[in-house]
């Protein structure tokens, strides 16, 4: 059984086509990466699979559980890491993994734990206890990872999520990112960060205006593109046509 | 100082009022000249309107009318002053610094004195209706009541107040600024309800500034002597608007310049506190000392609540004692009781009240102003943080529940503790006090489903102490059927109340006795609480499942 399935999915705002026909399937231990340039509907993808969006047409499941008429069930199986962590800036980190803990059913004795060792790795465990208001983005970027492991997610979702964690801290994530997919979660990553997804990811998905315009290993990408050898960001620049990065450069006049 | 700096500062706050919350192209309507349109129609729709009225009263009537327009000519600087301050203290003093641009400045090569003009003169921009609606309902006046001479000083004198006000609110901002960061570091826990306590404080006595008896009694006071006045500095522009109707030259000139010495002292107190007590950065607050993590004690399902809705409530009520911008709401019923039972008290002078029933009024009132504007901005009031609801497993049971429950305690407590105290000031009867609880009962259930209802289908996530947590239709419609709602529940005890004696003091009349009101009270909140709520909850399955923010 696929771990998250998206058929068909289509989705505007008015004018705007953000998404347009996605097909999106993938199994459990599997680390994919979805990329593609500011606008091209990843964001909405995300939003969508989580079961916050509606589509306009199209379907989507989590290990078969129809996001859209049983988004509740959906949700318990998924842990979800925003690109901008908007937490309860008046609550504490501590109060706040409460709410998150108390939400997913996380019994105390488990939460102790789990919050522990998370906040202990992510060098967090100082702040457990200061409203989250005062913490730094990065800061609250930990908490929302944490948070999002809490429940011990089947399937994972991450939004540009290692945007502003400091490189020990990133390293940890995607050393975790790959143990979790070794134990069998289904891991959906959304980056610009091209080395990352190359360094993470089993295999990538790559949006362009509300379309995927590829799918497979980095090594079957760049095949497709008719680029062995080459880098991802080569392969993803081609792919999106936007390859003429060193002309614009040139015709700036600094 | 450098003016292109203070100009220039000065229109990004200004724009930044207009813009909270907005996204997408300017519109011609959030530019800074829309303020100009503003003050303009501000300014002539009272002339117009004035004139045209004043031609059908009475001249026996304009007669009586003439002390009280000369009263209202001596206090206009001061109701000005007042009024800025009372803005800023519940729209300003809580802004957040994204949406009043506050922060960036703290970047810029810009002196305290610089910031403090420019936000003053922002501030004066914003409330400049005020003065242009005041020059434009005292111009016929004064012409009326041969006080032509007196309207220019009037109208400059107001603006000068203005603009002290806004210097006040200035030194308000440092002032609570350093509170919090102080209390906060040194305190944790314990400044954060004195922080909610201080702000209640200042709200109520504000409110109670504003009271009708209140400013009578000021006024009353200005105007029947001066004794007091050297000492009060915030009132040295009425006595010189009173000099000036007594055509005291000396005294009005002396009086304007001590109050253009005051607004200057003004500026150079909030540039010093600005520059001693800012704090740019966001402090670090520590509620608990401890490094550990202890996981809160999981509440148990009572009462019908499980664990998740309890876990909701209580966030929701760290959010209410926590946040700046949302102490006003907690402050709201506290107000709202303190300034109807004040007047009660106050003029009452062993008038008994027996018999007539105040209270009633007033527990009509609480249960559907107070968990009306609870429940509507439930949502709202969430902000970007509203992500966290969408992602975890909530149905929509839940969500009302948890939402909810908070609200229905402070209403309920509200509207018991107003009964009780009418009912030890000015007795209806324990039958009468059941009767009305239990209406009550219903109205808060059936507010708080309308509420959440058209919060969660209206929401505005602009988070500040401007923003309302529901676009303004939603807020209206709220009004609207909430007040419908709470009229309909009550009435049948308010025609018991009315007909029965309870108001009149006369015999009962048959068919509107308790024993067949309580049925048909009973009967009308069981339908409309069932009926709001099925609205609520449709309300909530459509939010949840679509994201809004």
């Amino acid at each position: 059984m696929d771990a998250i399935k998206a058929e068909s999915v289509s989705k505007s705002f008015g004018t705007v086509r953000a998404v347009i026909d996605l097909n999106l399937a993938f199994g459990s231990g599997e680390i994919r990466g979805l990329l593609g340039p500011n606008g091209s509907g990843k964001s909405t993808t995300i939003k969508i699979i989580m079961g916050i969006l509606r589509p306009d047409s199209g379907k989507v499941s989590v290990y078969g559980v129809d996001v859209m008429t049983r988004s509740v069930d959906a949700r318990r199986m998924i842990g979800y890491v925003p690109e901008t962590p908007y937490l309860y800036e008046y609550l504490t980190a501590a109060e706040y993994l409460d709410f998150i803990g108390v939400a997913y059913g996380v019994e105390p004795r488990d939460r102790k734990q789990r919050v522990e060792e998370l906040l202990q790795a992510l060098q967090m465990e100082d702040h457990v206890n200061e409203i989250m208001s005062g913490l730094s983005q990065g800061m609250k970027q930990k908490i929302a990872i944490t948070a999002s492991l809490l429940h011990r997610p089947k399937a994972l979702i991450l939004d540009e999520s290692l945007n502003g964690l400091d490189p020990r801290s990133a390293r940890i994530v995607k050393e975790l990112l790959h143990r979790l997919a070794r134990e069998g979660v289904a891991i959906l990553f959304s980056t610009h960060v091209l080395e990352i997804a190359e360094a993470i990811c089993d295999r990538v998905t790559i949006m362009n205006e509300g379309r995927v315009l590829a799918e497979g290993s980095v090594q079957e990408l760049r095949s497709l593109a008719g680029l062995p050898g080459s880098s991802l960001e080569e392969v993803f620049l081609k792919l999106t046509g936007s390859e003429d990065t060193e002309k614009i450069v040139e015709a700036l006049r600094l | 100082m450098r003016p292109d700096i203070i100009i220039s500062l000065s229109s990004v706050l200004f724009k930044s009022y207009l813009r909270a919350g907005r996204t997408g192209r300017v519109s011609s309507y959030s530019q800074p000249r829309i303020i100009l349109i503003l003050d303009l129609l501000a300014f002539a729709a009272p002339i117009v309107l004035l004139q045209n009225v004043m031609q059908s009263i009475p001249v026996e009537l304009m007669d009586m009318l003439e002390p009280i327009v000369r009263q209202a000519f001596v206090g206009l600087p001061i109701l000005l002053t007042s009024g800025i301050i009372l803005a800023g203290i519940l729209f300003e003093l809580g802004q957040s610094a994204g949406l009043s641009s506050s922060e960036a400045v703290n970047f810029l090569p810009v002196s305290p004195r610089e910031y403090v003009a420019a936000s003053a003169t922002s501030l004066f921009s914003v409330y400049s209706p005020l003065l242009a609606i005041s020059a434009g309902i005292s111009l016929p006046l004064a012409q009326r009541f041969g006080l032509m001479s007196a309207w220019p000083l009037a109208v400059a004198l107001s603006a000068l107040a203005l603009l002290q006000g806004a210097f006040i609110v200035e030194i308000l901002r440092s002032g609570v600024n350093r509170f919090s960061s102080t209390v906060y570091k040194r305190r944790g826990r314990f400044g954060v309800v004195s922080r909610l306590v201080l702000l209640i404080i200042l709200f109520t006595l504000i409110q109670l500034a504003f009271s009708p008896y209140i400013l009578y009694y000021t006024l009353g006071a200005i105007v029947s002597g001066v004794e007091f006045a050297w000492f009060v500095p915030v009132i040295w522009s009425s006595v010189a608007m009173l000099d000036q109707i007594g055509l005291d030259l000396l005294s009005t000139i002396l009086f304007s310049a001590l109050s253009l010495v005051f607004t200057y002292l003004m500026f150079e107190t909030a540039s010093w506190l600005r520059t001693m007590f800012w704090s740019p950065a966001p402090m670090s607050i520590m509620i608990n000392t401890s490094v550990v993590y202890t996981p809160a004690v999981t509440a148990r399902p009572r009462f019908g609540f499980g664990s998740l809705e309890l876990a909701i409530a209580l966030k929701e009520l760290r959010s209410l004692v926590r946040r700046k911008d949302m102490a006003r709401f907690l402050a709201v019923p506290i107000m709202i009781v303190i300034v109807y039972i004040l007047p009660v008290i106050v003029s009452s002078q062993g008038v008994s009240y027996s018999g007539s029933s105040p209270g009633f009024f007033l527990a009509v009132f609480v249960p559907f102003i107070v968990t009306l504007m609870l429940s509507t901005i439930a949502v709202g009031q969430e902000g970007k943080a509203v992500i966290n609801l969408y992602m975890l497993p909530i149905s929509a049971k839940a969500f009302i529940k948890g939402k909810l429950l908070l609200n229905w305690i402070i209403s309920g407590i509200t509207t018991i503790g107003i009964v009780g105290i009418f009912e030890v000031i000015a007795p209806m009867g324990y039958a009468n006090v059941a009767a009305t609880l239990l209406a009550g009962t219903f109205v808060i259930f059936a507010e708080s489903f309308i509420g959440l209802g058209i919060g969660s289908r209206h929401p505005d996530f602009t988070v500040g102490s401007r923003s309302r947590y529901v676009t303004l239709g939603g807020f209206l419609l709220g009004f609207l059927a909430g007040g419908t709602i709470a009229l309909v529940i009550f009435a049948p005890i308010a025609l018991h109340l009315i007909l029965s004696g309870g108001i009149r003091g006369s015999t009962p009349i048959l068919g509107f006795g308790l024993g067949t009101m309580i049925p048909i009270t009973i009967a009308i909140g069981s339908i409309l609480t069932y009926i709001t709520y099925r609205y609520c909850k449709m309300g909530v399955e459509e939010f949840l499942s679509n994201l809004k923010a």
